[in-house]
C-alpha cells in the first residue's frame, strides 16, 4: 500500500532533487544570454546569470529539503 | 531501431495557421499506439468474465495494482484521475515497447512526445487542485505564510521554479533513459562493423540480446515512474491545497 504521508512524497521530491538545480541554472544561463544579445555584452550577463542561477538552485534545494524538514519536525 | 539510426519521414505536408504539423512516421507511431491501447482495454473489457481470460487477467492486473497504490493519494476523486494515470502508463509502455521494434521510430527517444506528456500531467495536476480547493484557494496555497516581506518574492520565485522542474524532469527523465537504451544499442552494434572479424561479431550480438531484454524492464519502469509521479503530484495537488 502506498503511504502518502511517509516515503512516497520523499521519493517524488528524490526524482526531481537534481532537476531543481539544474533548471534555475539554465534559466539563468538563458536569461543571461538574451540580456546580453539586447545590450551586446556577451558573455559578461549570461555567466552571471549562470552562476546566479545555480546559487538559486542551491538555495532552494537547501529551502525545501534542510530547512523544509526543520521546520516540520518543529511542528 | 535508433533515435539517430531512424529518420523521422514526412508522409504529408500540412500547415495550418504556419504551424507545421505534418504526418511524420512519429505522428504514425503516436496514433498506432493509441489505438493499441484503445483496442487492448476495449477488448479485455468487452464481455468480460468472472473467471478472466489472458488479456482480462493482465489489464486487471495493471488496474489493480495502480488502485491499490493510488487509493490513498486520490481518495474520493479516484474515479476522476485513476483513468488518466492508467492511460499514461499503458500509452508510455506501448509507446517504449513500439520503439524496440526495428524500423518503427521510437516516439519516446523525441524530446518533442515527452514534453507534451509532461505538460498534460502538468497542466492537470493543477486542473486536480483548482476542482479540488478552487481557483483562488488553490494559489493562494503556493505563497508560504509566516514569510517576512522582504524575502516573499525570493520564495515565490523558488515557488515556481519548483513547479516548472516536475514537468521538465518528467519529460528529460523519460526522453534521456529511452534514448540512452538506443544508443548503446547502436554503439554495440556499431562494433561489428568497426571491427570487421566474425570472431568478434558473436560479443556484439549476445550484448545486444542482453541490453534487449534490459531495455524492456526499462521500459516497464519508465512507464511506471512516469504514471507514479503524475499520480503523486495530482495527489499531492488535491491533499496539500
Amino acid at each position: 500500500m502506498f503511504l502518502m504521508d511517509s516515503w512516497g512524497k520523499d521519493i517524488g521530491d528524490s526524482l526531481t532533487l537534481g532537476f531543481e538545480i539544474v533548471l534555475p541554472t539554465l534559466l539563468g544561463a538563458l536569461l543571461g544570454y538574451l540580456l546580453d544579445r539586447y545590450f551586446g555584452t556577451w558573455p559578461i550577463i549570461m555567466i552571471m546569470g549562470l552562476f546566479l542561477g545555480a546559487a538559486l538552485g542551491f538555495f532552494m534545494v537547501v529551502y525545501k529539503f534542510v530547512l523544509g524538514s526543520d521546520n516540520k519536525e518543529k511542528r | 531501431m535508433s533515435a539517430s539510426s531512424e529518420p523521422l519521414l514526412v508522409l504529408y505536408n500540412l500547415s495550418i495557421l504556419g504551424i507545421n504539423i505534418s504526418i511524420t512516421s512519429a505522428v504514425i507511431v503516436i496514433w498506432s499506439a493509441a489505438l493499441i491501447v484503445f483496442l487492448l482495454s476495449f477488448f479485455a473489457v468487452f464481455q468480460a468474465k468472472v473467471v478472466p481470460g489472458k488479456l482480462q487477467s493482465i489489464i486487471e492486473v495493471i488496474y489493480e495494482f495502480f488502485d491499490s497504490q493510488t487509493n490513498e493519494l486520490f481518495g474520493e476523486q479516484k474515479n476522476r484521475w485513476l483513468p488518466f494515470v492508467l492511460a499514461l502508463f499503458c500509452f508510455i509502455l506501448i509507446c517504449n515497447l513500439l520503439g524496440m521494434v526495428p524500423g518503427v521510430y521510437p516516439i519516446t527517444a523525441n524530446i518533442n512526445v515527452t514534453a507534451a506528456l509532461a505538460i498534460a500531467v502538468f497542466l492537470a495536476y493543477h486542473l486536480a487542485g483548482i476542482l479540488s480547493s478552487g481557483f483562488g484557494k488553490y494559489f493562494k496555497s503556493f505563497i508560504p505564510k509566516d514569510v517576512p516581506l522582504w524575502a516573499l518574492p525570493l520564495l515565490i520565485i523558488i515557488e515556481i521554479l519548483s513547479q516548472l522542474a516536475r514537468p521538465f524532469s518528467l519529460a528529460i527523465r523519460l526522453f534521456a533513459n529511452m534514448t540512452a537504451g538506443h544508443l548503446i544499442t547502436l554503439t554495440i552494434l556499431s562494433l561489428i562493423i568497426i571491427y570487421h572479424n566474425i570472431w568478434i561479431a558473436g560479443f556484439p550480438f549476445l550484448g545486444r540480446i542482453a541490453i534487449g531484454l534490459f531495455e524492456i524492464f526499462v521500459a516497464f519502469v519508465q512507464a511506471y515512474v512516469f504514471a507514479y509521479l503524475a499520480a503523486l503530484y495530482i495527489g499531492l495537488a488535491i491533499q496539500e491545497h
